[in-house]
């Protein structure tokens, strides 16, 4: 089995955004900041910030997510590298730790399981996706989607425990939310 | 095939229905007038003013869940109070998981526990007590000049949120 990353599927993800630089960055905006990610390409290590794709031995990506609060003028802006790696079924293997953030170009802050409080209750997320109104959904996409939704909240969870850090800058304190979603729709194009 | 979606207008028309805000005059309406369309501006019933943005949605793998995020504002003379949160809902529009931090005036902040929808859990309370907790770990106190509303403020925010959230 091998997963495939779909970086047109991932474009699509961002209505209302520009897509710049051959295809390879998506510039958006959310409440009233500018942010970009990167497309993980397997050229990505061609450039001095870029997302990265690998293709691991078992069939499974590595994929290296690059965001930027873009502030515009001369200061710095804000980037995020969040690691998610698959295997060869295209289901979600990595952790959280894997997330590293850093503020206007300094301090880089890393998200690590110690700083997310006991979160009760994960075995359930998938029996909540199954719904009553989710018939013909399978219990295997349910698996898959509560694993990328783990994640996705202890990412969230340890983002938020930081927040001081990124002062009172409103697009600062709404980029935490901004990639969670990234990371989401990274899940969402991965095609096995 | 129907998909799950968030709709701004809805969530706009609960929270001028919602009990926890003041819309009679002077302060009106609750809508999507601040910010270039991207926010909210409203009152509390203890004549306190916040600011909800815009949520950004985006949907998991095969549409099986819709994540939404937004940011609080508690409007301060100098810097502001903050909260941002995450909810995750299933196709039958109902809680998965929700979760939030918050932040004091850019100086601290703490993250509450995620609460998970399982059965038997009554997911507004539980989000207001996490809330509550964070607040109280940012402050080493339990407020009282004000931001020991913002629970009731976001889980408020929360409910209606929900209403918003379709399956259409």
């Amino acid at each position: 089995m091998t997963a495939n990353f779909d970086g047109y599927g991932f474009r699509s993800l961002y209505p209302g955004s520009k897509v710049e630089e051959n295809g390879a960055k998506v510039s958006f905006k959310s409440e009233d900041s500018n942010y970009h990610v990167y497309v993980p390409s397997l050229h990505g290590k061609d450039k001095k910030f870029d997302s990265t794709l690998d293709r691991l031995a078992d069939g499974g990506l590595k994929i290296v997510l690059a965001q930027e609060h873009h502030k515009g003028g001369l200061a710095s802006d804000d980037n995020a590298f969040s690691t998610l790696t698959f295997d060869g079924k295209g289901k979600l293997t990595s952790t959280a730790p894997d997330l590293k953030i850093a503020i206007n170009d300094g301090t880089a802050y890393h998200i690590d399981d110690k700083v997310t409080k006991a979160i009760t209750g994960l075995v359930e997320i998938a029996g909540l996706l199954l719904a009553e109104e989710t018939a013909g959904a399978s219990i295997a996409l349910a698996e898959e989607v509560a694993e990328d939704i783990k994640l996705i909240i202890k990412a969230f969870n340890g983002l938020s425990t930081i927040l001081h850090y990124f002062g009172d800058d409103g697009g600062r304190l709404n980029f935490p939310a901004v990639i969670v979603h990234n990371m989401n729709k990274t899940c969402a194009s991965i095609r096995a | 095939m129907p998909q799950l979606q968030f709709d701004p207008d809805a969530f706009a028309a609960a929270m001028n229905k919602h009990s926890e805000f003041d819309t009679s005059k002077p302060h009106g309406k609750i809508g999507w007038s601040d910010k270039s369309g991207q926010a909210m501006t409203y009152y509390n019933h203890h004549g306190l003013d916040y600011r909800t943005w815009k949520p950004d949605s985006s949907l998991a793998r095969g549409g099986m869940a819709l994540i939404l995020s937004s940011k609080i504002d508690q409007e301060r003379s100098g810097l502001d109070d903050h909260l941002v949160l995450l909810a995750c809902f299933n196709r039958a529009c109902g809680y998965v998981t929700v979760q939030a931090g918050v932040q004091r005036k850019a100086h601290k902040s703490a993250g509450g526990v995620v609460i998970v929808a399982q059965a038997g859990v009554d997911v507004l309370k539980a989000f207001k007590a996490s809330v509550d907790a964070a607040i109280e770990e940012v402050l080493g106190k339990k407020a009282d000049d004000g931001f020991e509303y913002m629970s009731s403020v976001a889980a408020a925010n929360l409910d209606c949120m929900r209403q918003a959230v379709k399956y259409r």
